[in-house]
């Protein structure tokens, strides 16, 4: 197979788009993917400061990488959740990863914080997935906002968005279909929110993280029960399989034709936390009630 | 023959010649859910491996 821009030996085959590329014309592919992203949803502009949620993944680092390559202004933001082994390999890949390209890299630390998610577990009966998510999206918040930035970009893909929305339409959950947008402005007191990577897919992100040779925390978290979603990226991959574009076109239809007309009113937060400021429905957010205050 | 290692775990051999295709087929994969690594380059489908080769396949599924 030839790289249809220069006909060179191709190294990656994407039939969604047509196209073969070797590894330069891929790595100007994946970047051209992720600029076209950025302008088309005015994501952000190279005067922004842009915080980057590093988790130590593929998804997350290749997201920095490219920002930066592209000539961003983007900072990380680590989360560590206390999560022994697992969370001390994330770490280092994230520092070793700042080190390197010489960028800031900001660190929130759970046990200081003293809801560390193995502690949290232990004390509420709420799943400990969607209560490590309540609690990253709040620091991702709350740092963002206090240390001025203009943006918060996390690393979701295009298989990432598909399979989320593949599941809220499966279950009807109308209350996250408002939420699933590439940006989600800046309102009711949190941070803008952006995806620069959702038009690139799991196979492009791990194509671009073996060329640039980064190095990613590829070990489960040991709480993730993670698989439903791998379940239905595989199940989208064989649709894509026999029908490429399939992806990109439910995800980009659903941006076009049923987002628009969903209302979003209900769900604003109108009060803030009496503790901490956060917008939350109730007194206290969600947050400050897991660090015991009543 | 060709020994296939996936994901760092399991090791399988197939005569040679074959191409890429046909490996992941027999295993079971589609081109766009792993990586196929030759002496540090990606293979794509076509590709045909001949005589004594040692090729590594990655799922590109995230962990969580
Ligand atoms: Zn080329
Ligand atoms: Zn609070």
């Amino acid at each position: 197979m030839k790289c249809i821009r220069c006909k060179k030996e191709a190294e990656v085959e994407l039939k969604s788009h047509n196209a073969a590329f070797c590894r330069d014309c891929f790595l100007h592919f994946f970047e051209n993917q992720v600029e076209k992203a950025i302008k088309k949803h005015s994501m952000f502009s190279k005067a922004d400061k842009v915080l980057v949620a590093v988790s130590g993944g593929k998804d997350s680092l290749t997201l920095w990488s490219v920002l930066l390559d592209l000539g961003y202004n983007a900072d990380g933001l680590f989360i560590n959740l206390g999560i022994n082994n697992f969370s001390e390999i994330a770490r280092s890949k994230v520092e070793k990863f700042a080190q390197i390209r010489k960028v800031k890299l900001i660190t929130v630390d759970l046990v200081d914080e003293g809801i560390s998610i193995p502690d949290v577990k232990n004390k509420t009966r709420r799943p400990v997935c969607s209560l490590c998510g309540q609690i990253k999206r709040y620091y991702f918040n709350m740092m963002g906002l206090t240390e001025g930035y203009s943006v918060l970009a996390t690393g979701h893909n295009l298989d990432d968005e598909v399979s989320r929305l593949f599941s809220n339409v499966l279950h009807w959950k109308m209350e996250y279909l408002k939420d699933q947008s590439p940006v989600l402005p800046s309102e009711n007191g949190l941070l803008k929110k952006v995806k620069p990577l959702y038009r690139v897919t799991e196979f492009d992100t791990s194509a671009y993280a073996f060329f640039k040779d980064l190095d990613f925390v590829d070990i489960a978290c040991p709480f993730s029960k993670g698989a439903t979603f791998t379940v239905y990226k595989k199940h989208l991959n064989q649709i894509e399989f026999s029908f490429p574009g399939t992806k990109i076109d439910f995800y980009q239809g659903f941006l076009k034709k049923l987002r628009p007309i969903m209302t979003n009113d209900e769900n604003s937060r109108k009060n803030t936390c009496k503790i901490c400021g956060y917008p939350t429905f109730s007194d206290i957010c969600g947050v400050c009630r897991l660090k015991g205050y009543r | 023959m060709v020994s296939v290692v996936v994901d760092k775990r399991d090791c399988y051999k197939f005569e040679t010649p074959i191409s890429v295709g046909k490996i992941l087929k027999k295993l079971g994969f589609l081109p766009s859910e792993v990586l196929v690594i030759m002496k540090d380059r990606l293979l794509t489908r076509d590709v045909v491996i001949r005589g004594e080769q040692e090729i590594e396949i990655r799922m590109v599924y995230s962990k969580g």
